[in-house]
């Protein structure tokens, strides 16, 4: 096949010139791609600890709150009056009960419902983690805490004081998540799996 | 979206529950759209936040950057190309008119002279052309007039 001088200046002219144009391209394209990996990745973290900095920050002060009222308390199991500081300042706390060494009731608040001192409520396991639970009439998440207390001179155990507090109410913060110029979706979801919340 | 149903089957909230503490995936989710999905364990309750963003919007900048790439390399192509038929020009064009004057020189025409070429190597040959051409000219003059005095003798 004759292939004119023509045609052999013009490929080769091409090749000299597109090679290092197309390798550079596409090394600068890698490049690009890498940062915008590690930008959507950081931006990602950086939203997720925004979310959880809101949920552990108004955690972390109703547990404030209710440890404070475990010292305040110093024996005295059966004043309802300690309760109500914390059972106030946190709209969040649903129920918070105290209850003796064999689970029955001496002192409780309910936002919801009644429970009468003197009625036997089930067992809550002391130590481990918070508990999420979903109530089952509506399938809210419920945060379950539990606190031993305490003789302050004997150290003997005297019961426990246990709170449900509103997930819900807690998330309503993340609420505006969408409106900050985040076209995502903010989830919180239990460690069982089960979608709590949705922005 | 997500429900209470289908949220464990996410990538990201499956690897948060086999114990790791931060997770980054891209997947499709239950509607076939590509995302982008992240999620983390609240350190001091049992839950972990999930962000998830669709992979065209978290990758917006690089769909730009992707559009104005293909745009520069077609220009560059295009440049490449126009510059290289220039070039290509500059040397054939020069080349064919004294392949052309040569076919004539060989017919027997020996009245071309090439003229105006760009001033680099071809000119030089072009001017031993036309040099060329002048001797063959002289020559033939020659030898028509010794011809023209051979027959006059006779």
């Amino acid at each position: 096949m004759k292939i004119s001088l023509f045609s052999k200046l013009l490929i080769g002219f091409l090749l000299v010139a597109m090679i290092p144009l197309g390798f550079g391209m596409f090394s600068f394209s890698q490049v690009v791609l890498k940062s915008q990996h590690l930008r959507v990745q950081e931006l990602g973290k950086a939203r997720l600890e925004m979310a959880e900095n809101i949920i552990a920050e108004r955690v972390g002060s109703i547990d404030r709150d209710l440890r404070f009222l475990v010292q305040r308390l110093e024996g005295q199991i059966t004043d309802r009056r300690f309760l109500h500081y914390p059972y106030e300042k946190n709209k969040e706390i649903l129920k918070i009960l105290v209850a003796d060494t064999d689970d029955w009731v001496k002192a409780s608040l309910f936002r919801y419902g009644y429970i009468a001192d003197g009625i036997q409520v089930p067992h809550w396991e002391i130590g481990g983690d918070h508990l999420v639970l979903f109530t089952t009439w509506n399938q809210e998440p419920q945060l379950q805490i539990i606190y031993p207390l305490q003789d302050p001179l004997t150290s003997e155990n005297l019961g426990t004081l246990r709170a449900e507090i509103s997930l819900k109410n807690l998330f309503i913060d993340l609420v505006d998540y969408n409106r900050s110029g985040n076209s995502g979706q903010l989830y919180i979801v239990a460690e069982t799996g089960k979608n709590c919340f949705s922005s | 979206m997500l429900t209470a149903k289908n949220v464990a089957r996410l990538p990201v909230v499956a690897a948060i529950m086999k114990g790791k503490t931060f997770a980054f995936a891209e997947y499709q989710d239950f509607d076939g759209q590509s995302m982008v999905g992240m999620a983390r364990k609240i350190s001091s309750i049992p839950l972990l936040v999930v962000d998830e963003i669709p992979r065209e919007q978290a990758y917006f900048l690089l769909h730009k950057l992707r559009r104005n790439f293909l745009f520069a390399f077609a220009t560059a192509l295009l440049l490449v190309l126009l510059t290289g038929w220039m070039i290509a020009c500059s040397i054939t064009r020069p080349m064919d008119r004294l392949t052309a004057g040569t076919k004539r020189i060989a017919d027997g025409d020996l009245d071309f002279s090439p003229a105006d070429f760009p001033h680099d190597e071809v000119d030089t040959l072009a001017d031993y052309f036309n040099r060329m051409v002048m001797a063959l000219k002289d020559y033939r003059v020659r030898c028509q007039q010794a011809e023209k005095l051979l027959s006059e003798s006779e």
